[in-house]
């Protein structure tokens, strides 16, 4: 039995912890591959024409999966607590497995609700999985295992700060290769990845918990005065707009570049804007 | 204190009353145009989506004419419709207007409590004050239900073309200046007199197709934003019929108004829409398939551009219409939207609708 993990939205969210859960159970899983022109094509063809350009290459995804695959695992996540305070998924993310079923028909999904307000996000995982005849404490036992693995996390340093989902940042092809041609480049950089988990008390207003470590980010940001920030984005995404506008008012003294990547944006324009940025930053220095 | 809230559709008409029992002067915007879609696509940011940018245009307009208190109403979920009042504040703080903001939230009532308190300094004269207010603004929020509903039904057997929405603003106007209960009861019995007289006799038999009008509550209430696509399609012969209108989006928000429908909706919805994200995405498809189930001819999706839970609903909205073979329009709505284009579209529509029958 083979279960299918699209790479996709969350699997950059929850990639090693999954990765070491399904180790930790023995299941297999099966990976699409890395996302490419064709993934794009086939997305655009099944999902509405306006969606962000993520979802429609998660549903390139899934449509390569879907015959490989016995199972399609996918996460809703709805409500979560973090230090008390409700925090919700993006309303596209909570929609999602409903589009898929309605896109996709007769397909077998494992679909891990987690709605806290219901039961805790370790009771939801042994829902879903009791089925394959684990006991709950085997379940258990392989999350918290997995959680445990995947806590730690480094800070590192670098001079210009990424902010942007990981599903966007590590998708070489969604990202243009925005980290590799700044590896070349030899800009030290770090990526607001390495502050998902954290909370932080000082935001109030945003409640997306995808979304808050990337002002978490921008926080660390303001407090170790770093010389330029670039975010970067899928058109057209709804929340976009609403934390860059946080982004702004938080570090309004810091170079900020805005990169919004849809179906058609070439890599010439791009590498044009993110070379003159990076001179602005040179001679600010200077 | 002089009030202002997020205009839209004809809530202003009940909530007139409402400020104004509770001693607040209203300051109502002139109505959405050209000037404040501009004034508000200027200063928010590029993906908004459409109400957002007609909301705070209409908000500048009304702090210009004097307001000194914003009333928003908001909540913690998951649609960015709960982050519109800081971004709204946000923006017009840094344009320098000043200006007491009160956000309505499930949450922090109290605080509603304490400034309406600051104004009748004693509970049992605030509490009086407050139930009469409420009275008055559902009685007149009703008599607005009754002539908008009358004047759908009657728009495809008027006999002379736009005289329904004439006389229907004419009576709106009238309730909107109305203060107590009587005028209300007589202007609303005047009213549908005045509407069905328009009724042409021969037509009476006739059949009328219904559409059905879903999707996102700004942009169905709001008729500058749909280019008044109830009062065209009624114009052009159909009975057009909006899941939603001021009435019961106020009812619905404020005290639960038709929480029986909601729930039966939510039920019939069950199988294509699990949770409830915001934006009117249960109620977009449950009215959807309970149209189908009423025998409507088709249904119209009106959405603003860019809207979070609508965009995922309209890919739901296709396969339900694949899978009945009901006509379905998707109408996005944005700033650049113009009026030639849903009038093509609109008339394309009806003819497929009529040759279907």
């Amino acid at each position: 039995m083979k279960i299918g993990i699209p790479k996709g939205l969350y699997f950059y969210y929850h990639k090693d912890f999954l990765l070491e859960f399904f180790d930790n159970l023995k299941l297999t899983v099966i990976f699409s591959s890395d996302t490419n022109q064709k993934t794009i094509a086939e997305g655009s063809q099944l999902t509405p024409s306006e969606i962000c350009l993520s979802m429609k290459v998660f549903f390139g995804h899934i449509k390569e999966l879907v015959t490989n695959c016995d199972y399609l695992f996918l996460i809703r996540l709805v409500k979560k607590y973090v230090n008390k305070r409700p925090l919700f998924g993006c309303p596209k993310f909570i929609g999602l497995p409903d589009l898929v079923k309605a896109v996709f028909n007769n397909i077998k999904i494992l679909e891990l609700v987690i709605d806290e307000e219901l039961k805790s996000e370790e009771e939801s995982y042994y829902e879903v999985f009791k089925k394959f005849g684990f006991s709950k404490k085997e379940i258990l036992n392989a999350y918290k295992k997995a959680k445990e693995k995947t806590k730690e996390k480094k800070l590192e340093k670098g001079d210009i700060l990424i902010i942007g989902h990981p599903y966007i940042l590590f998708d070489r092809r969604l990202s243009l290769g925005l980290l590799d041609i700044l590896k070349t480049m030899g800009v030290e950089f770090i990526t607001s990845f390495q502050f998902f988990g954290k909370d932080l008390d000082k935001e109030k207003e945003v409640c997306w918990y995808y979304h808050r470590h990337l002002l978490a980010a921008a926080y660390w940001a303001k407090e170790n005065n770093i010389s330029g920030i670039i975010t970067i984005n899928t058109f057209p995404c709804g929340t976009q707009p609403i934390i860059d506008e946080r982004i702004k008012k938080i570090c309004s003294n810091i170079n900020i570049l805005q990169i919004i990547i849809d179906e058609h944006t070439q890599k010439e324009g791009f590498m044009t804007r993110l070379e003159s940025f990076l001179d602005l930053i040179k001679i600010k220095k200077k | 204190m002089k009030a202002t809230f997020p205009y839209m559709g004809n809530i202003y008409i009940p909530l007139k009353t409402l400020l104004k029992e509770l001693n607040i002067q209203p300051i109502i915007p002139p109505p959405p145009n050209k000037e404040t879609l501009s004034l508000g696509t200027k200063y928010s940011p590029e993906l908004m989506c459409i109400p957002f940018k007609l909301t705070l245009g209409n908000l500048i307009k009304a702090l210009e004419m004097g307001a000194d208190t914003i009333i928003h109403c908001s909540g913690f979920w998951s649609c960015r419709y709960g982050h519109y009042p800081y971004l709204h504040a946000d923006i017009l703080r840094n344009l320098g207007y000043k200006f007491f903001h009160i956000i309505l939230k499930k949450e922090d009532l109290k605080n509603v409590y304490i400034i309406l308190k600051n104004i009748f300094k004693k509970d049992i004269i605030l509490l009086e004050k407050l139930t009469q207010a409420v009275l008055k603004t559902y009685f007149k929020s009703t008599v607005m239900e009754a002539l908008e509903r009358k004047a759908m039904a009657i728009r495809p057997l008027e006999k002379i073309k736009g005289k329904t929405t004439k006389v229907l603003n004419k009576y709106l106007k009238k309730l909107f200046r109305a203060d107590n209960i009587f005028q209300m009861k007589k202007i609303k019995k005047l009213g549908i007199k005045a509407l069905e007289s328009l009724i042409d006799e021969k037509k009476r038999e006739s059949f009328i197709p219904k559409i059905k009008i879903v999707g996102e509550a700004f942009c169905v209430v709001e008729p500058y934003v749909n280019f008044r696509i109830i009062e065209k399609l009624g114009e052009m012969g159909f009975y057009a019929d909006p899941f939603l209108t001021a009435h019961s989006w106020l009812g619905f928000h404020s005290i639960r108004l038709g929480n029986n429908l909601y729930k039966k909706i939510k039920n019939l919805a069950k199988e294509y829409w699990q949770y409830n994200v915001g934006g009117e995405d249960m109620n977009t498809i449950g009215h959807t398939l309970l149209a189908i189930k009423e025998g409507y001819s088709g249904v119209i999706h009106l959405h603003p551009f860019g809207c979070l839970p609508q965009t995922m609903v309209q890919g739901i909205l296709e396969k339900i219409s694949e899978k009945y073979s009901i006509p379905l329009l998707d109408i996005s709505l944005d700033e650049h939207t113009s009026e030639n284009m849903i009038e093509n579209r609109l008339s394309a529509f009806c003819e497929i609708i009529r040759r279907k029958i």
